[in-house]
């Protein structure tokens, strides 16, 4: 699903990587800077890397662990959280893993690698009208300052880490601490894995491999404490975890997504992805799924998408859809989906609008209400005009 | 009226341009010479940021081993368990191109570097930039050393390191900003796990660059094993900055003595103006002008010299930094540490700075001749003699007041110990109170002379010997100018005289073994073994002993320590002691119960024999007792000597870095430089050189070090013959008519030219038999205050009577040069014309 960030991620990461080049981490890196060393690094050679592979079909828990032979990878953790007053919180924490080349070298230091790791963490405080967010880089290799193990799964970057407590994939401690603030919340068995797209084979562009494997937790009980400028605030709520790993490239003329995750309150989910073309139009490769007492899948012909509400990042320039309109005919379903917080936009290495929504609409005529995430990429490509 | 007072005084200089002309090129020497200075001061001090930059970055911390590299797994420790966030791992080592060129390769981990080090980077067509980490042998380089090495982005480069061929790759260019650039071009840089693998450190950190707040570097200081430290770069870098404060304070004072010259020079100019002119001025005064307006226009006057000296000295000055500049830097280099500059700054500081000294020195320089303009009556102001009665009334005076500033000086230099500043202030005093006595003492040695010669004598020369006296009012100042100068030159030249004879005969106390042999990071790297070599080369039979020893440095408590490990066998050890008996303390050294001390090590550690010295280990502190203070030039920081055995027992270091091989009886040096270059073949990283080499290395080393004295010494001696030049001119000048009186009563122009030339000649050498003395105790305040203060070297006073009377001569010549062009100038006069003005 989001090949397209991506593969700007894995240029980004390149440059950081393999420059001294940066202002500073909590800067973005400037386009020159990025567009130079992209059009250095062209296609990107994939020489080497693994492709994923539709009859694939994931197998746990060894696929909860790293997977170095694809170009990408993610552990995807948001989540929308309520102290004890009912005051809401989001959050977001990522780890992303990328090959930087796809030939093994043997080499005898325990720092070589190919792989460079990223962390992105933010923190919603909707009533205190604050976003807070930040970023951790690290590379990998045999000594361990980055890295994923399947058995028994963690992942980590420096010491923010996600980490099974036994065995089991679940329950889960997810733990970061950036400089002034940071998280600690322990994940609780719930809904899933979800296979995404065809038995968790989601294809991104035109062409066989052009695709990632890709499984979803869409429901995962969470509790535990932020901190947020030196104030501890007890938590609990529902996480959602989205993993995927690919070689993939978008379609010539898609510049980007919008990205649904979305938890209702009668305890089911809908996660959908529009691959957004030039035009604003959805590419039909765009898709999603409701869990419910099936999981169904959505096709992009199904479901309609319309911005109704923008805002211009004051950081970036870049103006974004912080609030749609979903309409799902064939189900039933209205949506209007709205950020908590407009200014929820990453502008780390890399500038995305990653942040927790509210739902609000009817199915079957019924009331919905319902909390999720929205992530939107691409919108500094084209400006999208109202 | 006063239009009309600054008309006159406009008037004077458009019919004497050239004494405007001499006294402007007086300012502008003066201050091309400070601003020179500071420029290049200022060029060194930037390199020195830029190299700080380089290897700092913006790291407030470092954690290094006391003892070399560490265990990387201590970065894993910190980065992930502690959860460090801004934390750096370097591993540096050095290899070598074929061709022989020692490049340090710096090994770092990108994604740690952002918020330390800040070089633009760019891809070479070799590939992409990602290359970087992922390539084995990958590297990056500035532009210019890949020019210099021949190589363009993509191609290969063949090194040696660890003592094994390896191929590095060019995979793209550092873009350093200009100030990084000049250092960086001695560097390539890898990733971590290139650098390991090269240099073959595989599991090996060179240091750990952290930025902390406070709060954290008791807990980072806490969770360290025993082997590592956290040092504050502040106290690293301030490190680096207190060994050259001392070169560079030394550098400013001789700008401003070569200012305080220009000073007199301005004085005497501007006194001189005034004098000339008094006839103006009392008919001014007659006139009705009154005293305010007249001290009023001489101050503009000196505008008229004080503006345009100080334009053209800043451009002169511009220039001279730029040669200073490169002799600072080689000084640097050769003393300190390697130190390469870009270009000279254009600093609006200095240049404010420059223009304040300039014109303040020429304002208030012509405070005392305005004051005078203003103060006597316009009926004496006519009269010639009563100023010259008045200032002969007025030496008394300045003997006592030249007394009260000699005691301040004496006071000055006796106290304050240890600080430079009390000293170079005391040190002027002596100057400012040697110039008071100059008109008293040119007196005294006048009328003696006159009374030696007697009245029978050649006339103009009494004539001239009266006439010094005579117009003392004039000449005093000039003569003190000179004089100043003159010591200074002489000085200065005794000082740097008595260092070098000292530094001679330290090397000829020091260097007792007849060939020395100096490994570098090269022998090592390509495989040698420093103590098989010493057992072969003692197995010779040319050979009778070798010595061996190792520098290297320690992380004091108080910043870094410089531990020298020695071993001299039964031989003479070439160490002179000045504190300690030195048979008790070779005892004890030899057995390693004890270390030596250097004597700048004792006078900044105020430490003495029979006291302990704390030095770091590899496990811990140990408390070793001192048995004596050497004699040392090696370093103003100071070293500590330790032997050998003791040294690699406590420190676990194997390595040497010289061996002195002495001859067997009967065997010339050249034979066993011969046996000894034979052993080696053509081993690379050894250096082989005979004890005469040596010392006549460090001698030019040392006279190198000291070019940039002996330039700013002429420098100096330029800026007192100008003087000597202007003052005389015009003091010539003034007497055409007398001279017009003299040839109507029948003298020849050779008398007359005998009598201008005698009387500047009898000047000039006053002043430089004055010189003498003052220059001699300035020799003496230079080696027992200022270099004692600033270096804490000791040093013998050698006596150079050449340098006297390399003194005297300038003076006399600058003097007789002087005269030459008004005696021509008087002699060829008509002396009707001269009459009739009068």
């Amino acid at each position: 699903m989001r090949a397209w960030l991506v593969g700007l991620l894995a240029v980004l990461v390149l440059v950081v990587a393999a420059a001294l080049v940066m202002e500073g981490s909590d800067e973005a890196v400037s386009p020159e800077t990025a567009l130079a060393v992209s059009s250095l690094l062209g296609e990107g050679d994939d020489a080497g890397l693994s492709r994923a592979d539709p009859d694939y079909r994931p197998v746990f828990p060894v696929d909860h662990g790293p997977h170095p032979d694809f170009r990408s990878e993610w552990w995807y953790f948001t989540g929308n959280l309520e102290d004890g007053d009912g005051r809401a919180f989001g959050f977001q924490f990522t780890i992303f893993r990328f090959a930087m080349d796809g030939e093994t070298v043997d080499r005898s230091s325990r720092w070589a690698t190919r792989q460079a790791w990223m962390a992105h963490l933010a923190v919603t405080d909707a009533a205190g009208q604050r976003f807070l967010k930040a970023e951790r880089l690290a590379r990998g290799g045999d000594l361990g300052l980055a890295g994923a193990t399947h058995g028994p799964f963690r992942a980590w970057v420096g010491d923010w880490e996600m980490v099974s407590e036994g065995e089991a994939f679940l329950p889960l401690s997810l733990s970061a601490d950036a400089e002034d603030f940071g998280l600690r919340l322990r994940l609780l068995p719930g809904r899933g894995p979800v296979l995404q797209g065809e038995q968790g084979y989601s294809r991104k562009g035109p062409g066989e491999g052009n695709a990632s494997h890709y499984y979803s937790y869409t429901r995962l009980p969470a509790a535990g404490e932020l901190q947020l400028a030196g104030e501890v605030v007890s938590v609990q709520g529902n996480a959602w975890l989205d993993r995927e790993w690919g070689t993939s490239a978008l379609g010539p003329d898609v510049s980007g997504w919008d990205w649904f995750s979305l938890q209702f309150d009668d305890d089911t989910e809908l996660m959908y992805y529009q691959l957004r073309r030039d035009d604003g139009s959805a590419d039909p490769l765009s898709s999603g799924s409701m869990t419910g007492p099936v999981l169904t899948p959505l096709r992009s012909s199904e479901v309609r998408l319309e911005p109704t509400r923008f805002w211009r990042s004051d950081s970036t320039g870049i103006e974004y859809p912080v609030a749609w309109r979903m309409e799902i005919p064939s189900r039933n379903l209205v949506l209007d989906v709205d950020a908590v917080l407009d200014q929820q936009e990453m502008d780390v290495s890399v500038n995305y609008w990653e942040g927790a929504v509210i739902v609000s609409g009817t199915r079957d005529g019924r009331p919905l209400r319902g909390r999720g995430y929205l992530e939107m990429t691409g919108y500094d490509r084209n400006g999208l005009s109202p | 009226m006063s239009r009309l007072v600054a008309r006159a005084g406009r008037r004077f200089f458009v019919r004497h341009p050239w004494q405007l002309a001499l006294a402007i090129v007086g300012v502008a020497l003066g201050v091309a010479v400070v601003t020179g200075v500071d420029l290049a001061g200022s060029a060194a001090r930037r390199a020195f940021d830029a190299s700080r930059e380089a290897v700092v970055g913006e790291a407030t911390h470092q954690i290094v081993s006391r003892t070399g590299l560490f265990d990387d797994a201590v970065f894993r420790t910190l980065a992930v368990d502690a959860g460090l966030r801004k934390i750096a791992p370097v591993l540096e080592g050095r290899i070598a191109t074929e061709d022989g060129r020692v490049i340090t390769l710096t090994g770092i981990d990108p994604f740690s570097e952002p918020p330390f080090r800040n070089y633009g980077t760019s891809a070479g067509a070799g590939g992409p930039v990602g290359t970087f980490l992922t390539q084995p042998g990958a590297v990056l380089a500035t532009e210019n050393l890949a020019a210099e090495l021949g190589i363009a982005a993509g191609d290969t480069l063949r090194v040696t390191a660890a003592g094994e061929p390896r191929t590095l790759k060019l995979v793209g260019f550092l873009e350093p900003g200009p100030t990084e650039e000049a250092i960086l071009d001695d560097y390539l840089f890898a990733d971590m796990a290139t650098a390991q693998e090269i240099l073959a450190h595989i599991g090996s950190l060179s240091r750990i660059d952290l930025i902390l707040d406070d709060a954290a570097v008791d807990a980072v200081r806490a969770g360290l094993s025993p082997g590592l430290e956290l040092i504050s770069t502040g106290v690293r870098s301030q490190n680096m900055e207190e060994m050259t404060r001392a070169f560079r304070v030394n550098l400013f004072a001789l700008s401003l003595l070569a200012l305080l010259v220009g000073a007199f020079l301005i004085y005497s100019t501007m006194s001189f103006l005034v004098v000339q002119r008094r006839n103006v001025i009392g008919t001014l005064r007659t006139m009705g002008v009154s005293r305010r307006q007249l001290f009023m226009s001489v101050i503009q006057e000196s505008f008229l010299v004080g503006i345009p000296g100080t334009v053209i000295g800043l451009l002169l000055g511009w220039l001279l930094g730029h040669g200073l500049t490169s002799l600072v830097v080689r000084t640097i280099d050769d003393l300190y540490f390697r130190l390469q500059v870009t270009g000279v700054p254009f600093e609006w500081s200095i240049v404010v700075k420059v223009v304040l000294l300039g014109l303040g020195v020429t304002v208030a320089a012509s405070l005392g001749p305005a004051r005078e303009a203003a103060m006597v009556s316009p009926r004496t102001v006519l009269s010639r003699a009563s100023l010259e009665r008045h200032a002969r009334r007025r030496l008394p005076g300045l003997v006592l007041f030249a007394a009260v500033v000699m005691a301040v000086a004496a006071v000055l230099l006796t106290t304050g110990s240890g600080s430079l500043v009390p000293g170079f202030a005391g040190m002027f005093a002596v100057i400012v109170a040697a110039a008071l006595l100059t008109p008293p003492a040119i007196v005294l040695m006048m009328d003696f002379l006159a009374k030696i010669i007697g009245p029978a004598s050649d006339l103009p020369l009494r004539m001239a010997i009266r006439g010094v006296t005579a117009s003392l009012s004039r000449t005093g100042v000039s003569v003190a100018a000179l004089m100043v100068a003159v010591a200074t030159v002489i000085g200065v030249g005794l000082m740097v005289g008595s260092f070098r004879a000292s530094v001679d005969q330290w090397l000829a106390d020091s260097l007792r073994s007849d060939v020395y042999i100096s490994l570098d990071e090269i022998w090592y790297t390509d495989g040698g073994d420093g103590d098989r070599l010493a057992a072969a080369l003692a197995a010779l039979p040319e050979v009778s002993l070798v010595s061996r020893s190792t520098r290297t440095r320690l992380a004091g408590k108080d910043g870094e320590i410089r531990l020298w490990a020695l071993d001299s066998g039964h031989a003479d050890w070439g160490l002179s002691l000045i504190s300690g008996d030195a048979g008790e303390a070779r005892r004890s050294f030899d057995a390693g119960r004890s270390v030596l001390i250097s004597e700048p090590f004792a006078r900044r550690s105020g430490l003495s024999v029979g006291e302990s010295l704390e030095l770091p280990t590899p496990r811990g502190t140990v408390e070793f007792p001192i048995a004596g203070i050497f004699r040392d030039y090696t370093s103003d920081r100071g070293v500590v000597a330790i032997h050998m055995n003791r040294f690699r027992s406590d420190w676990e270091e194997r390595r040497l870095d010289g061996l002195g091989l002495l001859a067997g009886d009967g065997v010339d040096t050249s034979d066993l430089r011969r046996a000894a270059d034979r052993l080696l073949g053509d081993a690379r990283g050894v250096r082989v050189a005979s004890n005469s080499e040596i010392r006549a290395v460090s001698l030019s080393i040392f006279d190198r070090t000291f070019t940039i004295t002996r330039v700013l010494q002429v420098l100096v001696g330029v800026v007192a013959f100008l003087g000597v030049l202007s003052a005389l001119q015009s003091l010539q000048m003034e007497r055409v008519r007398e001279m017009a009186v003299l040839r109507a009563l029948g003298w020849t122009p050779t008398q007359i030219r005998r009598l201008v030339i005698g009387q500047t000649a009898l000047l000039g050498t006053s002043a430089g038999l004055l010189a003498m003395p003052l220059g001699i105790v300035l020799a003496v305040i230079l080696i027992h205050v200022i270099n004692l203060r600033a270096f804490a070297w000791t040093m013998g006073f050698e006596m150079d009577p050449g340098v006297l009377a390399q003194g005297l001569l300038l003076a006399a010549v600058a003097a007789y040069v002087g005269g030459l062009y008004p005696a021509w100038r008087s002699a060829s006069r008509r002396p009707a014309a001269d009459l009739r003005d009068e």
